[in-house]
């Protein structure tokens, strides 16, 4: 009895000669199943986590595209055509009401396919508006956060004052550039386009450091089209 | 103050009494007192498999009732110093007990004993919810099959949403042969799987059904070697820091031969 659990290792070696594929070895198999049938029984057990998970998931989709979150679902599934069935899948369909601008200013001026200089001037002026709401949003923030560091009333008061005042100005800006531009989208002439577009340039530069760069680059291809087609 | 641990599974007939009995078994032969506490009302085993059926004056329903004291109830088992069971009603149901009852019971069970061992029933409705109320320690039984894992998942899971956070598994029938063949799964996968500590791995033993019929733990028989598994299980409750030995671990052939000639071969076949 003794020898033949010596001999035992030798005779499983010769048997697994013959037990080449692999589902011929059942642990795998079950191994394979219960994997995926733990992560669904989890997923329904706790209700908490699939709306947790969702929640973050559409904070962060949030922030670029403006979804419809009412018909949103996901949910996780066997696999599907796309991985061949080869595991689990989280699936998530999400139906999308509109990109935000700010997903636009993102994009690379290399990869701009837009042709139209209506396009290019209406994106601008998202651009500006954002932008422009984005500075006001930090003036207002460094105001509350000065109120409170600020013990001294006639301090205060006095950066409210400048504060305020580089606001009005800066939306008085803001209105006329986006003035300009619309002007400039009512009459279609490419040459009006070249002289306006260059006034506009300039107010963006002024006020607005941060989409000078981008700006001028479509300027740039807008007027070389231009001279391109004339 | 004693410490309140509950076994339990999900899934019946993985061997929840049957671990009950051992380890509470095996703590009174570490010198520990010890109240095993069957919690499967209208279903009770725990005192056939202690081999306690003829001495049941009392149950947990009386006590709940207060048609008698707790002290009572406890069935004093003569063979084992420290060891009693508080056996579950037979003609009642899950339902003759709350969640509140059982957390009284626990807490006056514990300034006595140094452990408290709750048999579970199976299933997820009001048995399990009483079994867990009091339970400082949660210890999950399971086989290594398909249905079994599952149903120890789902449990680990609601152990994990109240408040026994770090539930503890016993891997209980391993059968060696078939682990070695591929045709079973391993601890290894078992734990991978359900991600929580192992704590016992007791292999397919022959011995239970024998012991279990003269109404004796195995862990009382030295040659058991499901009983040696439990033993170790136990010292391992107790804190010590003891690597589980896995039944049917992969041993060398020279490793075997060097056995086989020195003469100190263990029974590893069951």
């Amino acid at each position: 009895m003794e020898l033949r659990e010596v001999f035992e290792p030798i005779v499983n070696f010769l048997k697994n000669f013959q037990r080449k594929d692999k589902d011929a070895v059942s642990k795998e198999k079950a191994k394979e199943r219960l994997q995926l049938v733990l992560m669904q029984d989890r997923a329904s057990v706790s209700p908490d986590f699939f709306e947790m998970m969702k929640k973050e998931i559409i904070d962060v989709i949030k922030k670029y595209i403006e979804i419809d979150e009412e018909t949103l679902e996901v949910q996780l599934t066997r696999g599907f055509e796309g991985n061949d069935g080869a595991g689990p899948a989280l699936y998530a369909n999400i139906p999308i009401k509109n990109i935000k601008p700010v997903a636009r200013k993102i994009d690379n001026v290399e990869e701009e396919t837009s042709d139209n200089p209506k396009e290019v001037a209406n994106t601008i002026i998202e651009e500006i508006k954002t932008v422009s709401e984005e500075k006001l949003k930090d003036k207002k923030d460094k105001k509350d956060k000065k109120k409170q560091k600020d013990t001294k009333e006639n301090i205060d008061e006095a950066s409210k004052e400048e504060t305020s005042n580089e606001e009005t100005k800066e939306a008085e800006n803001i209105d006329k550039v986006e003035e300009n531009v619309q002007e400039e989208n009512k009459e279609d002439t490419t040459s009006n386009m070249k002289a306006k577009l260059t006034g506009v340039k300039e107010g963006v530069a002024d006020t607005f450091s941060k989409v000078k760069f981008s700006a001028k680059e479509r300027f740039k291809k807008i007027r070389s089209k231009a001279k391109a087609k004339n | 103050m004693g410490e309140v641990i509950v076994i339990t599974s999900g899934k019946g007939g993985v061997g929840k009494t049957t671990s009950a009995a051992n380890l509470g078994t095996a703590l009174t032969m570490m010198n520990k007192k010890v109240a095993l506490v069957d919690t499967d009302i209208g279903l009770r085993n725990l005192d056939v498999v202690m081999g306690l059926e003829n001495r049941i004056v009392y149950d947990i329903v009386d006590v709940v009732e207060e048609n008698c004291k707790l002290k009572q109830a406890l069935i004093k088992d003569r063979r084992y110093e420290g060891l009693y069971l508080l056996p579950a009603a037979q003609t009642r149901d899950k339902n003759a007990v709350n969640e509140e009852q059982m957390r009284k019971i626990c807490e006056e069970l514990k300034l006595e004993y140094d452990y408290v061992i709750i048999d579970c029933p199976a299933g997820i409705e009001q048995g399990f919810k009483n079994a867990i109320a009091g339970a400082d320690r949660a210890l999950v039984v399971t086989t290594p099959e398909v249905s079994a894992v599952r149903d120890a998942d789902r449990i680990v899971g609601l152990l994990q949403a109240s408040d026994l956070p770090k539930p503890q598994l016993i891997l209980n029938r391993i059968r060696t042969k078939m682990v070695r063949e591929g045709q079973m799964m391993d601890a290894q996968d078992i734990v991978d799987l359900l991600s929580i500590n192992l704590i016992g791995a007791i292999p397919d033993d022959d011995n239970v059904i024998i012991q279990t019929n003269m109404g004796e733990p195995s862990v009382t028989n030295p040659k058991s070697l499901s009983g040696k598994a439990y033993m170790e299980t136990a010292k391992r409750i107790l804190g010590e820091d003891l690597p589980v030995t896995i039944p049917g671990k992969k041993e060398g052939f020279f490793e075997k031969l060097r056995k086989v000639f020195s003469g100190k071969k263990e029974k590893a076949r069951v």
